[in-house]
């Protein structure tokens, strides 16, 4: 074996060196191996290589060294063959001519095996295809942008939910294509971060599709990159949950509606707690005191009947009555409450035709007597229309309750004012008095039963004038404010409708 | 034997009957509407015997009670609590204040002239 065959057998192609007739000068080993390979004769110098060839592959050979000669350049063929084991075999053929003076003297043929790197080639074009389909199949939001934010990747998915095409997308940039205003800053900031290599999972993106509705998409963001891992985009993979948030808020929205709901029924509960242990103590403290007073009396008047005039007697027994009268009211107060707490929809005003101002000063000329004359009630009534439809029995508990408050409350002024007034919708009437106040912090808790102020001291009272009034007012469909200043007075302002629709009241 | 009570009740009708059945056993009365009232009168006068209503304006009848138990001469001075609170809290905060019997309102009047007796015999 010479220095020659060693150094041709030692290289990676096979190698077959022709004259230019096709005569076969020199062969390597890869070269016999790859005849034996393909099952084809043995190679043999000197011998033509176009008597050697099969059929199948005179023809493309012959071909290669024609067009070489015609071009006096190299060739290259690829060629795929099944070989003599049946297997699919891709060869890699180069025909090189060897010139002196412009003749092609020598052709040199080498020839590789290729079907290694061919099969290599296929998987990838096999992956690549496969992988394409995936993410233009896949049940989920994909798309791709380079690193200026243009659109590059815009799956089939994506048209389904967003009602754009990929033509339509393509070029497009994501942020002005899709995005409402709110969620630019989020957006920029998760790219920021995948340009940086950085992952962002789960994050909600607001979108605005072809069909203008918002929509909110739930996205991860991967940075794409190359091989050499320079990043050169950002891939977004997620799902379109536009219903779950709303379901979401819906829920949330019935989760609050339940919690207020909770709320005011243990708000409710507590009240009614609270109105239950005040009227335990009102009934101990309001009713206990004038019946001590009765029966110190009635003791005093059995013990010390002997020793007493007759005018000392009567004296007891009035005192008697008038303590057995207030407690009848407070009594008569409780019930009024009670009913109308009992059957609060079902209390209906009954309608007569009354004369606001007559009624007025009768009432206040009463009152002015019950309380043993000791406060001036003050009147100005300026009536467009004196008489009115309207309950006359909860127009007497609405301003004997305030009157009798008013001149209550005033242990240091001794005059009240009754003022009112009326057009064409409504009378207004005003109860005010110089008297003891209300503080700011008690003004909405007036009118809740047995509410009493720690204003009120020793005055004596049940804590049911108030509400028994605002449910009159709420009857007769007005309305009741009222406005104090602590040490200076009260003022309670009355506002009653002077007609009512058809189907309200009368009985 | 005529003796000084001390009445501190803020009812004023509740004040007339006691007084009147104080006074037709022949005792003499001083009235106060509240307890702050009521230490002001004590600064010139000794009661033989304190009746004191609970809830009043001013000075409630516990703090009364134990701003009497106190003064230097206010220790031996029984101390009836009358009063509509009646619940076991009241009438416990009332004894430990120093309070000598708690009478609830309404009370019998030969109950109240016993315990007044009875007391200022003591």
């Amino acid at each position: 074996m010479n220095v020659l065959d060693v150094l041709l057998d030692s290289i990676d192609e096979a190698l077959i060196i022709l004259d230019s007739e096709g005569k076969i000068m020199l062969f390597n080993q890869q070269a016999d191996d790859i005849y034996e390979m393909m099952g084809w004769p043995s190679l043999v110098v000197e011998q033509s290589i176009y008597n050697i060839l099969p059929a199948q592959a005179y023809h493309k050979v012959s071909e290669s060294i024609l067009e070489l000669k015609l071009r006096k350049s190299p060739v290259k063929v690829f060629s795929d063959r099944i070989a003599a084991d049946g297997n699919r075999v891709y060869l890699e053929t180069t025909y090189l001519p060897v010139q002196q003076d412009g003749a092609i003297t020598h052709i040199y043929i080498l020839v590789r095996d290729v079907t290694m790197n061919k099969v290599f080639e296929n998987r990838l074009t096999t992956i690549a295809t496969n992988l394409t389909n995936l993410i233009e199949r896949a049940n989920a939001v994909i798309i791709g942008i380079d690193s200026r934010g243009y659109i590059t990747d815009w799956n089939r998915h994506c048209t389904d939910v967003l009602g754009y095409t990929k033509t339509q997308a393509f070029t497009q940039k994501f942020s002005d294509f899709l995005l409402t205003e709110d969620s630019r800053p989020r957006f920029e900031e998760v790219v920021l971060a995948a340009l940086q290599n950085k992952s962002t999972r789960n994050f909600e993106l607001q979108v605005t599709s072809d069909a203008g509705d918002n929509l909110v998409l739930l996205l991860s963001a991967s940075p794409r990159a190359t091989n050499t891992g320079q990043v050169i985009g950002v891939i977004f993979v997620g799902q379109n949950i536009t219903e779950l948030t709303v379901y979401r808020e819906s829920l949330e929205k019935m989760v609050e509606q339940r919690t207020r709901e909770l709320k005011d029924a243990l708000e409710k509960e507590k009240e009614a707690l609270n109105l239950r242990s005040r009227f335990v103590s009102m009934v101990s403290h309001e009713f206990r005191t004038p019946l001590s007073s009765i029966s110190f009396a009635t003791g005093y008047l059995k013990k010390f009947k002997d020793k007493l005039t007759p005018d000392a007697i009567d004296d007891k027994l009035e005192h008697i009555q008038q303590q057995i009268s207030h407690m009848t009211n407070m009594m008569e107060d409780i019930l009024t409450i009670g009913r109308a707490e009992a059957r609060a929809e079902a209390v209906q005003a009954s309608l007569s035709q009354i004369d606001v101002e007559k009624f007025l000063n009768d009432l206040a000329d009463d009152i002015y007597q019950a309380t043993n004359q000791t406060h001036t009630i003050h009147r100005n009534f300026s009536f467009q229309e004196r008489c009115t439809m309207t309950d006359e029995k909860l127009l007497r508990n609405i301003f004997i309750n305030l009157l009798t408050n008013a001149i209550k409350f005033s242990p240091g002024c001794k005059e009240v004012w009754l003022v009112g007034r009326s057009d064409e919708m409504c009378y207004v009437i005003e109860v005010r008095d110089g008297g003891i106040g209300i503080p700011a912090d008690e003004l909405n808790r007036i009118f809740e039963p047995f509410h009493r102020s720690d204003q009120v001291g020793s005055i004596p009272g049940a804590g049911l004038g108030l509400s028994i009034v605002k449910r009159a007012v709420e009857i007769l469909k007005g309305s009741l404010t009222v406005t104090s200043t602590p040490g200076a007075g009260t003022t309670f302002t009355v506002t009653l409708p002077c007609a009512y629709e058809s189907q309200y009241i009368t009985d | 034997m005529s003796r000084n009570i001390l009445l501190i009740e803020d009812t004023p009708a509740l004040a007339r009957d006691l007084t009147e059945i104080l006074e037709m056993e022949g005792h003499a009365v001083v009235h106060a509407g509240h307890g702050a009232l009521a230490l002001e009168a004590l600064k010139t006068f000794t009661p033989d015997l304190i009746i004191t209503d609970l809830v009043m304006p001013e000075m409630d009848g516990i703090t009364f009670v134990r701003r009497v138990r106190r003064l230097d001469r206010g220790n031996a001075v029984p101390i009836i609590i009358l009063s509509a609170k009646t619940d076991e809290v009241t009438m416990r905060e009332g004894e430990r204040a120093g309070a000598s019997l708690f009478l609830k309102k309404p009370c019998d009047v030969d109950i109240l002239i016993q315990s007044v007796e009875k007391l200022l015999s003591s």
